[in-house]
């Protein structure tokens, strides 16, 4: 039981067992594997149009594959205003950039001054 | 022999790095042999320090030019006046972990780049990245700490202004040689200050002599900020994306661990050259603890969000690593809040060590799962020729390897269990949690966010139908890139499962050398 401890993060206070997890997962798969094996469909068929996506309209003039950069496009949108701030603030201008070590310089040392630090 | 181990382990690489030249009129061969060698040889001799300082908690010291190294002060004197290298177990834990990404780096970079006459300058500059690494994380002279410094950040510019023939590169380098400089003229500044008011450079010494003068915290604040900005703390972090982006893949997977090791500057000055735990101390430790905080929780947020939004794949991952680090600056950040408290360390004990723990932790999971992905990430720039997730597409068809590696690196650096990052993650969460609730829902809700920027890259660049036609290189892999991410997915998934052991035999350790009061 000693050496299984080691495998156990007791510190944390919460029951973290990665070993046990681990165990729990490689059956887990085994165990879906021999039932995918024995009761899944068997009429699949790798060459055929079956296993390709289906998308109406006329697929020959439009690029139907959304690019990664309209992902989470609504989550931008909510937050345009932040963003805007954001982006021009890494305007890539090296001035602007050591500012901010000047600005955090100065902050710590009003801390100092005000006795905080 | 084994005596002379501290200085050996910085004096092989800058001895090699000069020696390359002569050795490479030998061959190309030979050269590697010999490179790949060194890098073994640094990581032997690393872990063969394990068993004295992390088993049994021994301090070594090194006097460099003393008659015998473990003499500290000279006859008749009562300060060292000699550069003393000083090993405890969070500049070893922290030294380990370089030298193993130096190692993969070096892996990872033997087909990665080209042999075009000017790959000699490369691997001799990736040993002196190594030697000022371990340099600044083994020295326990300010001045020497500064000198470590500056070999590190101008082989980093080097390195990364590496590919002249490109457009964008030599400003970043350049931009990256600014930025440290300025950071290190600062530092220069507070080191003088300690200099002049103590006479000696020595850490242990000023620590002891230590009055906690206004010109003690003026000092504090010029070596602090600076090293912070060299980590990438928010608001200083602008210069990662430009820089981290452009340099080759394994130089910026070395870069991580170059950022960490000014990170492990802030820790080291915080604790070993300002921290007293003696009841006469006037540098405010809670707000030195809060200043690093919310250095650390705008890190979290401002690093992810702008990762949310990048189309750029070594962008994207660049933020991160700005995000990641403001979990360190967070775990740590709450154990100096709670350091040398009034209440006689127990709130230290009861979650600040815990705090502290997670904070250091997440260092050495970091330097895995980041440097990992940025090896993905020079595959996927390999194939499309471009950094642009718009352009590319399908991956997972052609590289399974690669898919399985970025799998691996996105749930480690999204705390997914079992990776490293899950065990990390979850003691931060927990031990903030005691601090500030709201702490640690802002950690958690960051980590949201990383998994669904992770999530973006791999729609962009590994789903979606085999493409050829956009594939610019459709060469197998080199053994040396598959070794390298090997390497680094076989660290992630063993410090996740067994985190119980990494905290007793490295992190334990390494609070033991940094913290007073255990």
């Amino acid at each position: 039981m000693d050496f299984l401890n080691r495998f156990i993060a007791q510190n944390t206070g919460i029951l973290w067992y990665p070993s046990l997890l681990l165990g729990i997962l490689i059956i887990l798969v085994i165990v879906l594997t021999v039932w995918g094996r024995l009761f899944f469909r068997r009429d699949y068929n790798k060459n055929s149009p079956q296993v390709k996506p289906f998308n109406s309209g006329n697929l020959e003039e439009i690029d139907y594959n959304i690019a990664s950069s309209n992902l989470f496009w609504g989550f931008r949108k909510a937050l345009e205003s932040y963003y805007a701030v954001m982006i021009s603030s890494h305007s890539g201008d090296l001035n602007d950039y050591l500012k901010w070590l000047a600005i955090s310089i100065a902050i710590c040392f009003l801390l100092i001054a005000g006795g905080l630090l | 022999m084994t005596e002379h181990l501290p200085v050996l382990i910085i004096a092989v690489p800058l001895l090699a790095a000069f020696v390359l030249p002569i050795v490479r009129i030998l061959g190309v061969i030979p050269r590697d042999i010999f490179v790949f060698s060194v890098f073994v040889a640094v990581n032997v001799m690393l872990m063969s320090l394990i068993p004295d300082i992390c088993i049994y908690n021994k301090t070594l010291h090194y006097v460099l030019g003393a008659a015998s190294p473990s003499t500290l002060t000279p006859e008749g004197l009562a300060f060292p006046i000699r550069i003393v290298l000083k090993i405890d177990g969070f500049s070893l834990l922290m030294a380990v972990f370089s030298a193993i990404v130096g190692l993969v780096g070096f892996l990872y970079s033997h087909k990665f780049v080209p042999e075009d006459g000017r790959k000699n300058y490369y691997v001799i500059l990736l040993l002196l990245m190594l030697v000022g690494m371990i340099g600044l994380e083994f020295t326990n002279d300010l001045f020497n700490f500064f000198v470590f410094l500056e070999i590190l950040s101008i082989s980093c510019a080097a390195l990364v202004a590496f590919r002249t023939n490109q457009k964008h590169p030599p400003y970043a380098g350049y931009k990256y040689l600014l930025v440290s400089s300025l950071a290190t003229s600062f530092f220069l500044l507070g080191v003088g200050l300690c200099y002049a008011q103590y006479g000696s450079f020595n850490m242990d010494y000023i620590n002891r002599m230590l009055n906690h003068s206004l010109l003690d915290r003026v000092a504090l604040v010029f070596m602090i900020i600076p090293l912070a900005m060299k980590a990438g703390a928010v608001p200083m972090h602008m210069w990662v994306a430009d820089t981290y982006s452009e340099a080759p893949a394994p130089v910026t997977a070395m870069l991580v661990t170059a950022s960490q090791a000014s990170l492990y500057g802030v820790f080291r000055l915080s604790f070993t050259l300002f921290g007293n735990s003696t009841a006469n101390i006037s540098i405010n430790y809670h707000t030195l603890g809060w200043i690093i905080i919310i250095l650390g929780v705008l890190s979290m947020f401002i690093g992810v969000t702008m990762a949310l939004v990048q189309h750029d794949v070594k962008r994207l991952m660049a933020f991160h690593s700005v995000s990641q680090t403001g979990y360190m600056l967070l775990g740590v950040g709450v154990g100096i809040a709670v350091y040398a408290g009034h209440d006689g360390g127990a709130a230290f004990h009861q979650y600040g060590k815990l705090a502290m723990t997670g904070g250091i932790f997440h260092i050495i999971n970091n330097s895995m799962y980041k440097g990992l992905l940025f090896l993905t990430a020079g595959v996927m720039v390999r194939r499309f020729g471009t950094a642009n997730l718009d352009r590319m597409i399908g991956m997972a068809h052609r590289d399974v390897f690669t898919t399985i590696a970025f799998i691996v690196g996105a749930l480690a650096i999204a705390g997914i269990p079992p990776f490293s990052g899950f065990a990390s993650k979850l003691i931060i969460f927990e031990s903030v949690y005691h601090f500030n609730p709201f702490l640690s829902v802002i950690a958690m809700f960051v980590s949201v966010l990383t998994l669904a920027s992770f999530l973006k890259v791999f729609y962009g660049a590994f789903l979606g139908p085999e493409r050829k036609d956009l594939l610019v290189d459709n060469n197998p892999l080199p053994h040396g890139m598959t070794a390298g991410m090997g390497i680094m997915c076989l660290f992630i998934l063993i410090m996740g499962i067994a985190p119980e052991a990494v905290i007793k035999y490295l992190i334990d350790p390494a609070i033991a050398g940094l913290v007073k009061i255990l």
